[in-house]
């Protein structure tokens, strides 16, 4: 079949369904309804947010002691927080509503061997990871200046991640330096999601670095999973600074200077597509990925859904989709020019 | 500011969702049948693909829809106004098809994963059409179909979509575009489905 664009795509399908004949109306309101008296498991609106839930909840423990009392047996085993802290070794912290540790799972083998000895069940956080970042000290994973720690958490409330990630990053920042160490701290809040979820488990990953390594892949989609897997963290720091990725972008570095020292290098041309056929263009340059994605991130400064290069007619643009405050914004280049052809905000 | 964080904020929850009026089901709950009528009219394509890209089965997805609408009308009364009237019509439309699995109802469309099986889309004359609903439905995975399908139909914007099955945005977009590419690639590659239908 012919090569369909996403338009002429979605078009079918709406010619599709548009065609189904749908003849029902009719039928339903000769129905005898007959009205209920509370909802039914069919019915049931969902609640609004989590919070609404805890507070039906609560209302009904209200009601009965016992009911108090599971209710916060329950609070206490719900894992609430996801907490990862590579330096190579990788670790998964699961910490429930009080931020106190219920799970502490070893990424790699290596990270066995850290976390081997620390007894966590029950005990907060910030204790946990005093006692995590000590034993990855006396491993010798800590030893260096430009050794690279990340941190990472993920909680469904943005707030609440922010907040433990800036409550961590203490802790560690205080850790090391009561050591005289001095690596590179590292800190995201991380969103979850599917894909990398599964990359990280089959790469055998923290989530957390898996989505790093997802981040630069974004900025630059050169970049390819399985090389960037093996690496440790300051490697793939490397990387970014040499091929001009911006990291204060994808992570926040505390404005590590080891870091932030702007790259003022040439934009890497990349002229790869355009050596097949087309004559038009053979002496002219498109401005490359990075460039690219500069441009459309001053338009809207958010994170890049989708990337493409597309080509028309040997007319070639980039087309950026960026998500920024639950916006969407569609935005196309000229491929040669950097010119803005189309900036769309779509609310 | 992180790039990646900003996505996470919280979408306001005010959102007028294929503009229905959540004030339509108080009317509904008054027996207003015309209230009825217009929330069946602007509902009744995006609920048509809604559940046929869970079911993959034009006369199951009819028949829910019917069971959909009339679950409406006898607990409109009940309904509480959260600002997401959309999301409501999906759930009892997927309860009501999960409460039919369980049922075993299921039998009376027998075939319904049996996608070439083109008489049951027959009513489709374009064969461009047929083609791309088939491969969406056969190649995509159930969120994708829904994403897509509901983009496709209901002109509802991705974050309402998000909003109304219950995922994130930066989850649906990216869904979005993965399954348009499997689309693409699958049509220009030419699937086992095209040769039925050349």
């Amino acid at each position: 079949m012919k090569n369909l664009n996403d338009r002429e795509i979605l078009n079918h399908i709406k010619n599709s369904v548009d065609q189904a004949p749908i003849d029902i109306l009719d039928n339903i309101k000769n129905q005898t309804v007959v009205k209920m008296i509370k909802h039914d498991d069919i019915t049931r609106q969902e609640s609004k947010s989590s919070k609404t839930t805890l507070k039906s909840i609560m209302s009904f423990a209200a009601a009965a002691a016992v009911f108090l009392f599971m209710f916060n047996i329950f609070q206490f085993r719900l894992p609430d927080s996801e907490i990862y802290i590579d330096v190579n070794p990788g670790v998964q912290i699961t910490t429930n509503r009080r931020d106190d540790v219920i799970k502490l799972l070893p990424i790699n083998d290596e990270a066995a061997e850290i976390v081997k000895d620390i007894e966590f069940k029950g005990k907060e956080i910030e204790i946990v990871t005093g006692e995590i970042v000590d034993s990855l000290i006396d491993n010798n994973y800590i030893s260096e200046d430009d050794d690279v720690m990340l941190l990472s958490v993920y909680n469904k409330d943005l707030e609440k991640s922010k907040r433990q990630v800036r409550e961590i990053n203490d802790t560690i920042h205080k850790k090391l330096d009561d050591n005289h160490k001095n690596p590179i701290l590292l800190s995201q809040s991380i969103d979850k999601s599917n894909t990398v979820d599964e990359f990280a488990k089959k790469y055998g990953v923290s989530v957390g670095k898996m989505t790093f390594i997802r981040n630069m892949i974004i900025l630059n989609p050169e970049l390819k999973t399985e090389e960037l897997v093996d690496l440790s963290l300051s490697r793939l720091i490397e990387i970014s600074n040499d091929i001009g990725i911006d990291i204060e972008k994808i992570i926040d570095s505390g404005n590590d200077e080891r870091i932030t020292n702007p790259i003022v290098e040439p934009l890497p041309v990349d002229d790869d597509y355009d050596d097949d056929n087309d004559d038009d263009n053979e002496s002219r340059h498109l401005i490359g990925n990075i460039k690219a994605m500069e441009i459309a991130l001053g338009l809207a400064n958010g994170k890049i859904v989708d990337f493409e290069l597309d080509e028309d007619d040997g007319y070639y643009k980039y087309e950026i989709e960026i998500v920024a405050d639950g916006y969407e914004y569609e935005i196309e280049l000229d491929a040669y020019t950097g010119e803005v052809l189309e900036f769309e905000k779509d609310d | 500011m992180l790039l990646f964080t900003m996505v996470m904020n919280d979408e306001p929850n005010n959102l007028k969702q294929n503009n229905i009026d959540e004030k339509l089901f108080k009317r509904i709950a008054d027996n207003d049948m015309q209230a009825l009528e217009e929330l069946y009219h602007l509902t009744e394509r995006t609920l048509y693909a809604y559940l046929l890209s869970i079911v993959k089965n034009h006369d199951e997805t009819l028949d829910i829809m019917q069971q959909t609408y009339i679950k409406i009308m006898s607990s409109a009364h009940l309904y509480k106004p959260q600002g997401k009237p959309l999301a409501w019509i999906f759930t009892i439309a997927k309860n009501l098809h999960l409460s039919n699995l369980r049922k075993g109802k299921k039998e009376i469309y027998l075939d319904s994963d049996e996608i070439s099986n083109n008489a049951k889309f027959s009513y489709i004359t374009n064969n461009d059409d047929k083609i791309v609903l088939e491969t969406v439905l056969k190649i995509l995975d159930q969120e994708e179909r829904k994403i897509v399908m509901l983009y496709a139909v209901s002109g509802l914007k991705h974050r309402e979509i998000a909003e109304s099955i219950g995922l994130k945005l930066s989850t649906t977009l990216s869904k979005y575009h993965r399954a348009l590419k499997k689309i693409r690639k699958h049509l220009i590659e030419g699937g086992e489905g095209y040769e039925e239908f050349k």
